[in-house]
């Protein structure tokens, strides 16, 4: 399968100690090193729909043809329980109306995906209301998008769908062909499911996958009057493609058997082993790479054999 | 700008480790490890020629694998008995798995120089050694081996081999002989006498004992070597062919270029390496 690699630039934003590149030198770089295309962070410092106005999009978009380069997904950022506690600000609205404009500046680009994101689960209404606002939220923006032919896709990122059964009957219920999934390993690897048949349930709706892999990190806390350490929740460190525990090989070739066929990102979005210098963020971009494109020489073997 | 890291201190070493996205780690992943499908990725240690035994050590960690060749390097065998199963142990102790020792030279037909290198062998535990034999010396290699129940792989050395530059000579030697006697093909080797790697492999057979990889932007001129991945070495279809054969022995990088600052390249065709794996079907 010949998927499109794509690297996201918020590995590039300066954010969790990263070397900072301008989504114009973001260009060269993800060219330099060999992609087909370009995720970019639709916020400051990256591409904050309040700073690029016509004009800069077009040479934006100019200078990612001439680098052959194309511009894969806008990857914005929405939170759509976010302050149910004050039902009087029109909150919802405020973000509908930014994922049309983000749809707007896609369209602007060459771009017909623009990423977006679920709720974070709130004290403030029951789960039942969150999702049904959800489902809301995401059926008017598909319909306010399809006209500028672009698709959101909804990543499972936030608290609520971020397990994949939700996130595959939340898409169902919003129930537009333009409003699909964006399933990534990493959610699912980090809550323990099978990840096999989370991706075959998956991959019918998913149009684009962003991967990363990590290391685990045991935390404990220590007591002095129980000389004893109490364990705590583990955290995570990102490490190269092909060091982490999230089991690649079993993740794309499930979604793959399920007829996903979309592009392969690649993001470096948490503090990296190894640090956030630039060496370090082009030896994991390029391995990234390197793993990618074993893995398509290979299956292209297999299917000629 | 290529660092030198030979004669660093701890300190400096570490630093550089980072720098290449692989900071000191003290723990091999499992996952890196396992997930493999049954391949056997490991490091050759005459890639990391340039470094003490326990800059070695570290370094085949960070990259993710227990798996080890040893060279003399890091394991002299100038040393005692003594000095080499302690030596040994170093390795034992940081959790790494020694499949083999070599590539051992046995140029002289003199049996006290053969029988005291694999004194050597059986010392450092080495359950193979990766050897040079001439055609002369081989049988008492062999001899070796059934006494001392060490299997040897014989490495074919390419252009600058007078005695088995291709696999299919080395096949011709140890064809007959004890079944403890096989080979190592070296694919670098191979390809730069224009002998088809693929094919050495699939001849080979359950003879195949332990694989040298690498990559050339020229297969003819081994010296071209490259990361794994960035050259023309067929390596899916090398994969492949083992994965055929049920081969269940070491496929080990031999990195010979960038020297001082080996890692960055040998990640990086760790990187393609385990994306072959990641490519072939279950």
């Amino acid at each position: 399968m010949n998927h499109e690699l794509v690297l996201h630039s918020v590995s590039y934003s300066g954010s969790w100690g990263q070397h900072f590149l301008s989504p114009e030198q973001f260009l060269d770089k993800a060219a330099e090193l060999g992609y087909d295309g370009v995720m970019l962070m639709a916020k400051r410092p990256h591409l904050s729909v309040l700073d690029w106005n016509p004009a800069a999009r077009e040479r934006l978009r100019s200078r990612a043809a001439k680098s052959r380069l194309r511009v894969a997904c806008l990857a914005g950022y929405t939170n759509f329980t976010a302050d149910l506690e004050h039902r009087d600000i029109p909150t919802r609205e405020f973000q509908i109306r930014h994922v049309v404009e983000l749809a707007e500046m896609a369209r602007d680009l060459g771009c017909n995906l623009i990423r977006i994101f679920t709720g974070y689960e709130s004290t403030a209404a029951t789960l039942d209301a969150q999702t049904k606002l959800i489902v809301d939220s995401l059926r008017e923006c598909a319909e306010r998008t399809a006209d500028l032919g672009v698709t959101i896709g909804v990543q499972n990122h936030h608290d609520v769908a971020c397990d994949y059964e939700s996130l595959y009957e939340i898409i169902q219920e919003v129930n537009a062909p333009n409003c699909r999934a964006m399933f990534d390993a990493w959610a699912p690897a980090l809550q323990g499911v099978d990840l096999e048949a989370a991706a075959a349930k998956m991959a019918k709706i998913t149009v684009y996958t962003t991967t990363a892999n990590y290391a685990m990190r045991p935390r404990f806390r220590y007591h002095p009057t129980l000389v004893n350490y109490e364990k705590l929740l583990p955290t995570v460190q990102a490490v190269p493609m092909d060091e982490g525990f999230i089991d690649y090989r079993t993740f794309l070739a499930q979604m793959e058997n399920g007829g996903f066929q979309g592009p392969v990102a690649y993001e470096m979005c948490s503090p990296l082993r190894g640090g956030g210098s630039i060496q370090n963020l082009d030896l994991y971009a390029s391995k990234f790479l390197n793993y990618m494109h074993a893995r398509r020489d290979t299956r292209v073997l297999e299917a000629v054999e | 700008m290529i660092r030198s890291m030979h004669n660093i201190n701890r300190r400096q070493f570490a630093g550089a480790l980072a720098g290449a996205g692989i900071l000191a780690n003290t723990k091999i992943s499992s996952a890196a490890a396992t997930d493999s499908a049954g391949f056997k990725l490991g490091v050759a240690s005459y890639s990391l020629r340039k470094f003490s035994r326990t800059q070695a050590i570290e370094m085949v960690k960070q990259l993710k694998t227990p798996y080890i060749s040893i060279k003399e390097f890091h394991l002299p065998s100038s040393a005692s008995l003594e000095e080499t199963a302690r030596g040994r142990k170093e390795f034992d102790d940081a959790g790494l798995i020694v499949l083999s020792g070599g590539v051992i030279s046995f140029p002289k037909d003199d049996e006290a120089d053969i029988r005291r290198k694999f004194e050597y062998a059986k010392a450092a535990r080495f359950p193979m050694i990766t050897c040079m034999p001439t055609a002369k010396t081989l049988p008492t290699v062999e001899k070796m081996v059934k006494e001392f129940d060490i299997r040897m792989a014989l490495h074919n050395h390419g252009k600058s081999d007078k005695n088995f530059p291709s696999p299919q000579d080395a096949l011709k030697a140890v064809r007959d002989l004890d079944p403890r006697c096989g080979l190592c093909i070296d694919v670098g080797h191979t390809a730069e006498i224009g002998v088809d790697v693929v094919e050495s492999i699939r001849l080979a057979g359950s003879r195949l004992f332990d694989v040298h990889v690498k990559d050339t932007s020229n297969l003819t001129h081994e010296e071209t070597q490259v990361p794994v991945g960035e050259g023309q070495m067929p390596i899916p279809a090398i994969f492949r062919e083992l994965k055929k054969l049920n081969y269940r022995g070491g496929v080990m990088l031999e990195y010979e270029v960038d020297e001082n600052d080996p890692l960055p390249g040998m990640a990086k065709s760790f990187a393609y390496m385990r994306g072959v794996v990641a490519g072939m079907q279950a």
